[in-house]
This record gives structure tokens, sequence and C-alpha cells, in this order.
């Protein structure tokens, strides 16, 4: 393992905690960026540099910023408690941690692979883009027009 | 760089830090950013199966998965302003009251 991964690996885990543990809104948002970009530095660790870009692009400059304008524009800071009950916290630590140590304990049963030096070209992935998956594709313009109208009509002023 | 192995073992962590935080936040917006964190280790475990399996359909695959991640998250944010703006409130167990 290289010292690259545990870096970002290191970093993807801290800011996630973060976003969990901050007790505004605006510090999560801002730490899962963080934990987005730690992200995509493992995505250029395993390379898979396209993936990387527009996993940079989508989340942490489109998604992130709608987050950060609903959070700022309609000043959603409530002031009750910010988590739930004692024994609720308990309970749901003791389920996320099994969770973590049934999995992880299944992986290290198998058998690790290397990954490969080489990166697949972005040329590659744009032939089956629209080669196999061109249908998928197309279809993926209707689910956006579908999201785009809903949350026009959602978001609409009603008196 | 790490082995298949430590990219599953990352993304099962972010896994269930995001559940965990599902689980004890209030906040709506912060669960809804807890969801995206489960879905970013989904994709990283993903996107290590695929490399190391050397499959270009993988990419393509995450790809898609993105796209359906931002109609997800806008029309989410969507549903939260609108409640928010019948009554002000982000707690989750508020939005109880919706149903009927």
């Amino acid at each position: 393992m290289s010292l690259l991964f545990i870096v970002t690996a290191t970093i993807a885990i801290v800011s996630a905690l973060a976003v969990v543990l901050f007790r505004k809104p605006i510090y999560s948002i801002l730490s899962l960026i963080i934990c987005l970009y730690a992200l995509g530095a493992n995505y250029i660790l395993m390379h898979a540099e396209f993936l990387a870009i527009v996993h940079l692009i989508v989340y942490a400059g489109a998604i992130m910023v709608l987050f950060l304008f609903v959070v700022m524009l309609m000043n959603l800071n409530h002031e009750g408690p910010v988590f739930r009950h004692r024994f609720t916290q308990l309970i749901s630590v003791i389920i996320g941690s099994s969770l973590a140590m049934v999995i992880i304990a299944a992986i290290s049963k198998t058998q690790s692979m290397g990954m490969p030096t080489s990166s697949v070209s972005t040329a590659q992935i744009g032939t089956v883009l629209f080669t196999d998956y061109l249908l998928p594709f197309e279809l993926s313009t209707i689910l956006f027009l579908a999201s785009v109208v809903g949350v026009v009509i959602t978001g609409k002023e009603t008196r | 760089m790490g082995s298949l192995n430590a990219y599953l073992a990352l993304s099962a962590v972010l896994f269930s830090i995001g559940a965990v935080g599902v689980l004890i936040r209030r906040n709506a917006i912060v669960v809804l950013m807890c969801i995206e964190i489960m879905l970013n280790a989904g994709i990283l475990a993903l996107v290590a199966g695929g490399i190391a399996h050397g499959q270009v359909a993988t990419q393509v695959m995450v790809l898609f998965v993105m796209m359906v991640a931002a109609a997800e998250a806008s029309v989410g944010l969507a549903i939260i302003t609108t409640v928010f703006r019948r009554h002000p409130e982000v707690d989750v167990d508020s939005y109880s009251t919706i149903k009927w």
C-alpha cells in the first residue's frame, strides 16, 4: 500500500466523520467537499483520470453548490437538538461499526487483486458509451428532463 | 497504489459512516448528505472492482450512477425546500405529519 493511498483514505474518512459530527450544516457541506476531493484523488491513484474529473465536476462542482445554495438562501439552521437521543446514538454506532467489521472481515477472506498500472483512455470510454450504451445514454436525458420538470413544479410558489 | 481489497475496505468504512449519520442526525439536509456519502462509497467499490478486472464498461456505468445521483439530489433538495416553506422546520421527525 502506498503512502498516497493512506493519506487520501485518511482524509476521506476523517472528513466523512466531520460531516456527521459538525453541528452546523454549512460546515458539514464544506467537509463533504473535502471528502469528495479525497475520493477523486483515489480515482486518480486507480488510473481512472476521466472518472476523477467527472466526479469533481459533477459532485464538488454541481451537487455541492446546490446544497450550499439551499442552506445559505433558505437559512436552514434550526435550534433544537442536532443529534438524536443518547440511546439511539449508541445503537446506531454499534450497528454501523458492526456493519463495517462484517464487510471488512468478508473482504479479508477473499484473494486480493493488484490494480493495473496503465489507464483506460477517454476515447475507449467514449466508444463504449456511444455504441453499446447509447440507448441508456439517451434515456438518461429523459430522466434529467423529468427531474428538471419535477423540481420546477415542486418548488413553484403555490398559494 | 493500494490493492483492490484496500479500496473495498475504504468503501466499507465510508458506507458505515454514512449509515450512522443517517441514523443519528436530525437535520434533513445533513441526512441527504450522509446518503451522498453512502452512494459515493458504492461508486468507489464499483470503480475499484471494474478497474481491477480491466472492464471499460464499468466506467460508463459509474457515469450513469453519477447522473442519477445528480437528479436525485436536485429533486430531494426541492422537496426539502417546499416542505420547509410550509412549516419552517428541518427536523426529519417533524416531517412525519406530511403523510396526512
